[in-house]
């Protein structure tokens, strides 16, 4: 049941491009939420 | 010491599934997404919840099913829409109580569905169930994590159904739940959606598994090793214009797989 040790690692690539993305769509969901908030206050 | 973090990983998805079934009770035609987030924030508020790996989503109709283009944390944010007599939606919040993270979604119905949507959603919650129990099975420190998605993935096909938490972020079926409180464990909410903890905490495991061989965070198709610890398991899958998850707890360690709450968005036996 051992695994080859090219299994023990996630593929760095797919890593990078999670943390980055990860990174990216909260920035981007922190001026969303804000621009919601601010467009709630105008309607109200 | 081990027993006393999953009793408090325990208690925390107690107020989590609480806040969100009290809320869900009251669910409406005519509510829209962010009032009845803001009605689970208050809830949590009241269980003195001051952070979050993330604040309350709800979902309405089609956006259960996740079929919008563009980027997954902005479009998942709630919006105005009012739910209708008949529609899916879900409700997922993961507040972080006493240090713990908690992780819970529940499914449902508005009131006044008709008969063949009633039967097409029943084929959701069944295929919801199966896979549930047969996870017990499929997540043992024996089996590879990629071989754990792979089955539930192919569940849900086999039940003619479509898989949609592969469009997370991330597209996982889970998250890991281990390693808190954390450095970031108390950073303060900003916004609505993800936060800080989630966010940090998530990166640094990814860091740390390539620098130091720790355990991979996620539960994903392609991720290395086997599962081991607490995660955080939410399959979601869709039919036609509607779409069901559930987000449970599960322990997988050298001897055991269970749920801390085994049946389907039922109580946490801890």
């Amino acid at each position: 049941m051992s695994e080859s040790p090219r299994r023990r690692r996630s593929p760095l690539a797919d890593d990078l491009v999670i943390v980055c993305s990860g990174v990216w769509g909260f920035l981007l969901q922190c001026l969303g939420s804000w621009k919601k908030r601010d467009d709630a206050r105008d309607d109200s | 010491m081990r027993a006393d973090y999953v009793r408090g990983i325990a208690n925390a998805q107690r107020v989590a599934r609480e806040a969100i079934l009290t809320v869900a009770a009251t669910v409406r035609p005519g509510d829209t997404e962010r009032e009845v987030c803001a009605r689970i924030a208050r809830e949590l508020e009241l269980a003195h919840v001051e952070h979050w790996l993330h604040t309350p989503y709800a979902w309405w109709g089609e956006r259960t099913r996740f079929d919008w283009s563009g980027r997954w944390e902005t479009n998942a944010l709630p919006t105005e829409r009012r739910l209708e007599p008949g529609e899916a939606f879900i409700l997922d919040v993961a507040p972080i109580v006493d240090g713990f993270p908690a992780d819970f979604a529940y499914s449902d119905v508005a009131g006044g569905h008709g008969v063949e949507d009633a039967n097409a959603y029943q084929e959701l919650l069944a295929e919801l169930e199966r896979v549930k129990a047969a996870l017990v099975e499929w997540a043992t420190p024996r089996a590879s994590t990629d071989d754990v998605c792979a089955r539930v993935e192919q569940s849900i096909k086999g039940a003619a159904l479509d898989v949609i938490h592969t469009r997370y972020p991330a597209n996982v079926l889970g998250h890991t739940l281990e390693g808190f409180p954390n450095f970031s464990s108390s950073a303060p909410r900003i916004g609505t959606g993800f936060q800080l903890p989630l966010l940090l905490t998530y990166a640094k495991g990814i860091v740390l598994h390539h620098l130091g061989g720790t355990p991979y965070p996620f539960l994903r198709a392609r991720a290395p090793g086997r599962p081991l610890g607490l995660y955080a398991v939410e399959p979601h899958l869709g039919k036609g214009a509607l779409g069901a998850k559930f987000e449970s707890v599960l322990l997988v360690d050298g001897s055991e797989t269970r749920w801390l709450d085994p049946g389907l968005f039922g109580e946490v036996v801890g």
